[in-house]
């Protein structure tokens, strides 16, 4: 058996970048949405205001969002080693809150530090990480990838909201934090590479030669618009056609995670119990939706699914203000839940097909924020209508018919004029 | 006052868990799980440590049984 048999005979070795990324995901994110179960006891013990320790995570908010196009470009030149680096620094951090003496302590540490890591080794930098090593399936492991933020949720808030009730707050921060530096560092160093080519394998570990395997470099397609730098993307329509559906996509779903319990309690008459079932069952179905979408968008024109999500967001918000009923809140939460994160595989893997993936992390940095931006917003806009209005049908209504805009936004890409995709391929790179 | 619109966004923010929502859903958890934290902390701990463990075996099986040239250190 020569070299090149055994290495296509046995597992692709991106399926493991794939199982290191969704570790990543998991772990680091899930710590970071566990902070919500450490305001209670911190605040008593510390004597703080829920105001006050609160702040740290705003300004978390913030540095992620605005260290993201910075982080990609670092992931841009340095590859791998920055996720891996990211991880290590989060995981100290994430340690060192144990120590937490002072709202200032935990506003640097969790809200800078901790928040800068976790842009390193985030879903953009990873997703774009993982676009290298695919293309035929770019979108679903992008999917299988962003599935690992619902999961980590789902896993580590109640791990950590049941060790706090059996040890205490300061060692439960220590044991979030070795879990990272213990198992997801080593996981990241033993299988993160930056691309197939370095390990002598074909992009999606397609049978055949690998490049340069036969003492020549076979030739790779590009695509009309793939470039190296990160403004160039600026001068064309795909960029602010994506950008500005993802603006719609953070006000539609951070509108939700913030007002949507308060609208279930205060508008439909649900029960708390149930506005808490509910909101469970929506996020239980991100994990569906976000692989879904990942597959369905390998199959079929990824702008086309990426329309198709948001126009079911949008119908979701149009029952939701129709019925105004116990029915209505599930049937959003099933439409919604289902398109939560979608958008985000979808979004990522048409930006590596048409951009390329030389500079794909600053400009998933830059997408994102549009994201947060539009996230912040809108929250605050629905929050000042529903003070002056006395009603939630107002501000839903708004963020809602943004949905129908990103749709129309998403299907209007020219996906087949720009992608990869759909460009000619020289027959001895057609592999993937 | 940006502060305490931050506050409020904060207070409530769906990328860390909303203290009030989860304590109902840890309520709605206790009903259902009729065992103490420590059995859980275990159970999901256990969890968490098989994913990357699985993951390394598979990949030592796989290797043992298509040998190739190593992988090699972080670029």
């Amino acid at each position: 058996m020569t070299t090149n048999e055994s290495q296509t005979r046995g597992l692709y070795q991106g399926w493991y970048v794939v199982a290191a990324c969704l570790f990543i995901a998991l772990v680091t994110v899930g710590a970071r949405q566990t902070f919500g179960v450490f305001v209670k006891p911190m605040s008593d013990d510390l004597g703080w205001d829920r105001t006050t320790i609160s702040l740290a995570v705003s300004l978390g908010l913030l540095v992620n969002g605005l260290t993201q196009p910075f982080m990609g470009y670092l992931f841009d030149r340095m590859g791998a080693r920055i996720i891996i680096a990211s991880l290590i620094v989060v995981g100290l951090a994430t340690v060192s809150l144990a120590f937490t003496f002072h709202i200032l302590f935990l506003a640097f540490m969790f809200g800078v530090v901790v928040s800068t890591g976790l842009s390193g080794s985030g879903l953009t930098n990873t997703a774009a990480l993982l676009s290298k090593w695919f293309r035929s399936k770019r979108a679903t492991v992008v999917g299988i990838n962003s599935a690992g933020v619902s999961v980590g949720g789902l896993i580590l808030v109640p791990f950590a909201a049941y060790l706090i009730e059996a040890t205490s707050w300061r060692v439960t921060w220590v044991v979030l934090g070795l879990i990272i530096l213990v198992l997801s560092v080593p996981f990241a160093l033993l299988f993160l590479r930056d691309s197939p080519n370095k390990l002598g394998q074909r992009l999606g570990g397609k049978p055949g030669q690998p490049p340069g395997g036969a003492g020549g470099v076979v030739p790779q397609p590009s695509g009309p618009l793939e470039t190296d730098q990160w403004k160039q993307p600026f001068q064309s329509p795909p960029f602010w056609q994506m950008s500005a559906a993802f603006f719609a996509c953070g006000a539609t779903t951070m509108v939700i995670a913030i007002h949507f319990v308060a609208y279930a309690e205060e508008e439909v008459g649900a029960s708390p119990i149930m506005a808490a079932w509910i909101f469970s069952f929506m996020m239980l179905l991100n994990v569906a939706g976000s692989i879904g979408a990942g597959i369905l968008g390998d199959r079929f024109r990824r702008k086309n699914v990426l329309a198709a999500v948001y126009l079911i967001r949008g119908c979701a918000y149009v029952v939701l203000l129709a019925t105004s009923s116990t029915f209505g809140l599930w049937a959003f939460a099933a439409m919604a839940g289902v398109s939560w994160i979608a958008t985000g595989p979808l979004t990522m893997s048409l930006t590596a097909d048409v951009y390329g993936v030389r500079a794909l992390g600053t400009i998933s940095g830059i997408t994102f924020v549009f994201h947060q931006v539009g996230g912040a917003s809108a929250v605050l806009l629905a929050g000042a209508l529903r003070d002056a209005t006395g009603s939630y049908t107002l501000p839903f209504a708004i963020v809602g018919s943004l949905l129908f805009l990103a749709a129309l936004a998403a299907f209007t890409i020219k996906e087949e004029r720009y992608s990869i995709r759909y460009q000619a391929r020289p027959a001895a790179a057609a592999g993937d | 006052m940006p502060w305490s619109i931050l506050g409020s966004l904060a207070r409530h923010h769906g990328e860390a868990v909303d203290p009030d929502l989860f304590e109902r859903i840890k309520d709605l958890l206790d009903s259902v799980l009729v065992v103490g934290p420590w059995t859980i902390v275990a159970g999901l701990g256990v969890l968490i440590l098989l994913m990357p463990v699985s993951v390394v075996v598979f990949y030592l099986v796989q290797r043992r049984r298509h040998p190739g040239p190593r992988v090699p250190g972080p670029d």
